[in-house]
């Protein structure tokens, strides 16, 4: 058993973790400017595998909301339980699992808003910064994520079911070896799909996807927030080493921003 | 060259305001049913535009310095109004509006000089920065020099990002043949759009372009700016002097 969640303030540096059925890599940072204010990351990355079952969440706060690392803190925590409760039967239902997952984002709606409303600000705060922050505290702290769980089904063969869903421009590419079959499309539109505290599921609905769906088998998962842009163009997986560089190296680009990754094999 | 860089804590987006405070500045304009001074109209619309920066530039609870703002009140003379360059973080914890007082006179051409110098000193600071834009705001002609030689230098500067952009918000009580009833809805002035004012003419020609960037950006918050629009305003109510002031700070960022 190996869980995993990240504290917002602290950097995880490119990890490597060999299980039983499941190896796999995670890494956390801040976006530069966030690291040297030392202030809390928006990202929100945690997962859980135990014996032949994999769940993971990765939720990325939009910064421009009311403290977006409330809601990604918040969203993750519960779409990690609500994973994990899941039976290995129930997962393999793609569109189920779709259904269950739209209602709890519409449940949630209520907790979260108190929570929001709950949330402290600090006290040195200039007064239109923090009148700012109280109108954007109105319409609630937002996140984009995916999620997923993977259960092996035949040890000898390796063959897994895979769930995944997800809402915003996070990235989820699927690899069978070494080649790349599948890389969750997103366009435009998608950096606008999000979660919020106050209103549930943003432009649009959740997009799913399933090992049984795609009908084409795979054996790792990369999934990032677009903070780790840098590796979208990369055709192969990257050895753990340049992986750290790049993550190092983005710390002095302007645009530098909060980094998740995963990368689980079976 | 087009425009695209994004405001941010290492790369901040630097505007200039140049506020006109000649003593034309008294006089009353409809600010929503209601008439008010024209210089307390450009006042509140421009906090109203300092509480966007701010809106676009939190994380978490933290202000991240994406823009840089200097404020220069002219009449007979131009008035540094935040003492230097502030950036917003700087700008959010003042208030910097309070107390500007109307003049005489309108001397454009020594307010666009000075910003000319400002921009000469800061260039390298801002070399990989999104262009640097001067948002001049007047409500008649000016009194002196001619403005528009110092004005088209100042556009003719080159920056990776873009040329830097002039916008202009002309307050003036008839200014289009056909009143703006909606300005949600308003497509902006174009390049052929008639101007029943010979300054305001003068203004039209030495306003830069929309980026598209921008536009986007302006699409974002509920405007109508069509492609091809120029960054002029005509300030005949409170709220297209708000909509210039907007615009101006429609810079994209992270």
């Amino acid at each position: 058993m190996f869980s995993f969640a990240s504290d917002q303030k602290t950097e995880i540096p490119i990890t490597s973790v060999y299980q039983e059925r499941f190896t796999f890599r995670y890494g956390y940072a801040r976006a530069g400017e966030t690291q040297q204010a030392d202030d809390i990351g928006q990202d929100y990355l945690a997962f859980h595998t135990e014996e032949k079952s994999f769940q993971f969440v990765l939720c990325d706060g939009v910064s421009l909301s009311f403290c977006g690392n409330i809601a990604a803190q918040f969203l993750a925590t519960k779409l990690l339980v609500w994973l994990r409760s899941v039976s290995v039967e129930g997962a393999r239902d793609e569109h189920a699992m779709a259904a269950a997952l739209d209602a709890h984002l519409t449940q949630w709606v209520d907790e979260a808003t108190e929570m929001v409303n709950a949330y402290r600000l600090p006290r040195a705060l200039s007064p239109l910064l923090r009148d700012v922050l109280e109108e954007k505290r109105i319409n609630g702290s937002e996140a984009m994520f995916v999620c997923g769980r993977v259960d092996i089904i035949d040890d000898w063969s390796k063959q897994a079911n895979v769930f995944l869903a997800c809402s915003g421009d996070l990235r989820v590419r699927l690899w069978e070896g070494t080649q790349e079959i599948f890389c969750l499309s997103y366009d435009e539109g998608d950096q606008y799909q999000r979660w919020s505290t106050k209103k549930g599921l943003l432009s649009g609905s959740i997009k799913t996807a399933s090992s049984i769906g795609m009908g084409q088998p795979f054996n790792r998962m990369l999934v990032y927030s677009d903070g780790f842009a840098a590796i979208d163009s990369l055709r192969s997986i990257p050895k753990t080493e340049r992986l750290q560089n790049l993550m190092t190296e983005s710390f002095s680009s302007p645009t530098s921003d909060d980094i998740s990754f995963l990368d689980i094999a079976w | 060259m087009d425009y695209r860089i994004q405001a941010t804590q290492q790369t901040p987006a630097y505007i200039v305001y140049l506020l006109d405070i000649s003593a034309s500045m008294n006089q009353f304009m409809d600010a929503g049913g209601e008439q008010k001074r024209r210089i307390d109209v450009v006042t509140a619309a421009l906090n109203s535009a300092i509480r966007q920066m701010v809106f676009r530039s939190t994380k978490g609870s933290r202000l991240s310095p994406r823009y840089k703002l200097s404020i220069l009140a002219y009449s007979d003379n131009v008035f540094d109004v935040l003492g230097g360059i502030k950036g917003i973080d700087e700008v959010a914890r003042m208030r910097p509006l309070e107390n500007i007082q109307t003049q005489r006179l309108t001397n454009t051409a020594k307010a666009f000089e000075v910003a000319e110098k400002m921009l000469q000193r800061e260039r390298e600071n801002l070399w990989n920065c999104p262009a640097p834009l001067i948002c001049h705001m007047t409500d008649g002609a000016f009194t002196g020099e001619d403005p528009e030689p110092v004005v088209r230098r100042i556009m003719e500067m080159k920056m990776p990002d873009g040329n830097v952009l002039v916008e202009n918000i002309f307050i003036s009580d008839e200014i289009l043949k056909t009143p703006i009833k909606n300005s949600r809805k308003w497509p902006g002035i174009m390049p052929d759009t008639y101007l029943e004012d010979e300054y305001g003419n003068k203004l039209k020609k030495l306003s830069s372009p929309l980026p598209e960037s921008y536009r986007e950006m302006m699409l974002e918050t509920g405007y109508k700016i069509e492609p091809g629009a120029l960054m002029m305003l005509p300030g005949t109510n409170a709220d297209l002097v708000s909509l210039g002031f907007q615009m101006s700070a429609a810079t994209p960022v992270r």
